[in-house]
């Protein structure tokens, strides 16, 4: 030590002699021994038990978890807002009244719409009104109807002229 | 008491006759008279630092036993890494300052007694002698102003300055007991003493 505490460490001497009352060290072991015995009769810790007591012995794990804890909830946060933000797309205003759903929705008019420019076949086909466009497609081998309406005709499978 | 000691150099002088870790494989298959046997061993020591960490005989009392308990409960994770007194004592350091934190502003000291040895302490006689005829009264008042000036102080200051200038352990152990290098153990130490110093100005030249 240096000299320039050689006083406080005579002073600090004096905490040596600092003692408990005789029988001190007798009376503490026996009521630790009686509270470890009625703790083994005891049921057993629980797992969250278990943790805590670990904090006392390592803080740095308590520190671990809790940065661990954080960040999965930081993660959590920020990924739910992801989440919404990709659920918040092109849709129907909300003040549509139920009664409307059985109407096209313009986001579906207008995927039809750009359908219509690409597959000509296709578009006549309601994804909404499924009944409507049920009627058959005409594909490039269709039945071909002679000018004799209204009479039966056998079928003539011929390409279609466009 | 035994406590100023390294825990070190109290095995070299009294080898147990049964050693920690045979005691402590015992007390981890649920033999309590093995780990009342460790109690016993340690007790005094444990007591004695959370006691000059606290001012208080009743809470350090409460303390080691709490440290103890929880010693007993968390054996089952103890591997042998370190020695169980130094895995004990690393318990009972951690629980003072979470009690120490919590307890901030509601501090009342229970000192415990000077033992007959301190009237006749050479270095103790010569301090009071020197600034006071009245030994007696002296020595209980230079007591609690001691302990004043010791709670004045951060937790990690007091522990650095209870555990070297009081208990007595180097450097070295004490970087290991609180994971810190020895620069760091140093340099509170320095600090802690400064602050002391200024504390007890009346009594330290």
């Amino acid at each position: 030590m240096n000299d320039q505490f050689e006083s406080l460490r005579r002073l600090l001497a004096l905490k040596r002699h600092e003692c408990p009352p005789p029988g001190h060290f007798d009376r503490l072991a026996d009521r630790i021994h009686t509270k470890l015995q009625a703790g083994l009769g005891a049921v057993a810790p629980t797992w969250w038990e278990r943790l805590v007591a670990q904090f006392d012995i390592r803080p740095a794990f308590a520190t671990a978890l809790a940065l661990a804890v954080g960040a999965a909830y930081f993660y959590g946060w920020s990924w739910s807002h992801v989440v919404e933000a990709q659920a918040v797309g092109p849709r129907a205003p909300s003040s549509t009244p139920w009664m409307m759903a059985s109407q096209v929705p313009w986001p579906a008019v207008a995927a039809e719409h750009e359908l219509d420019s690409r597959l000509p076949a296709l578009a006549s086909r309601s994804s909404v009104h499924p009944i409507m466009g049920m009627e058959p497609d005409r594909g490039w081998l269709s039945p071909v109807s002679t000018d004799r309406a209204g009479q039966v005709q056998p079928l003539d499978f011929r390409v279609r002229q466009r | 008491m035994a406590a100023a000691l390294h825990p070190s150099d109290v095995e070299a002088e009294s080898p147990p006759a049964v050693a920690d870790a045979v005691l402590v494989k015992r007390a981890q298959r649920g033999d309590l008279g093995a780990y009342d046997e460790l109690v016993r061993r340690y007790q005094e020591r444990i007591y004695s630092t959370v006691y000059h960490m606290t001012s208080n005989h009743e809470d350090a009392t409460d303390l080691t036993q709490e440290s103890f308990i929880k010693g007993f409960r968390a054996l089952k994770s103890f591997k042998g890494d370190s020695s169980f007194f130094t895995w004990l004592y690393r318990i009972a350091i951690n629980k003072t300052i979470n009690f120490l934190k919590q307890r901030k502003h509601r501090h009342t000291m229970s000192l415990d007694n000077l033992d007959f040895n301190a009237e006749h302490d050479p270095e103790l006689v010569a301090l009071i002698s020197e600034r006071t005829p009245r030994r007696d009264t002296s020595l209980a008042e230079l007591q609690e102003r001691l302990n004043e000036a010791m709670q004045k102080l951060s937790e990690v200051h007091r522990l650095v300055v209870t555990l070297h200038d009081i208990e007595g352990l180097p450097h070295e152990e004490i970087g290991r007991l609180l994971d810190c290098n020895v620069g760091t153990v140093r340099s509170r130490l320095f600090y802690a003493r400064q602050q002391l110093q200024a504390y007890l100005a009346d009594y330290v030249k």
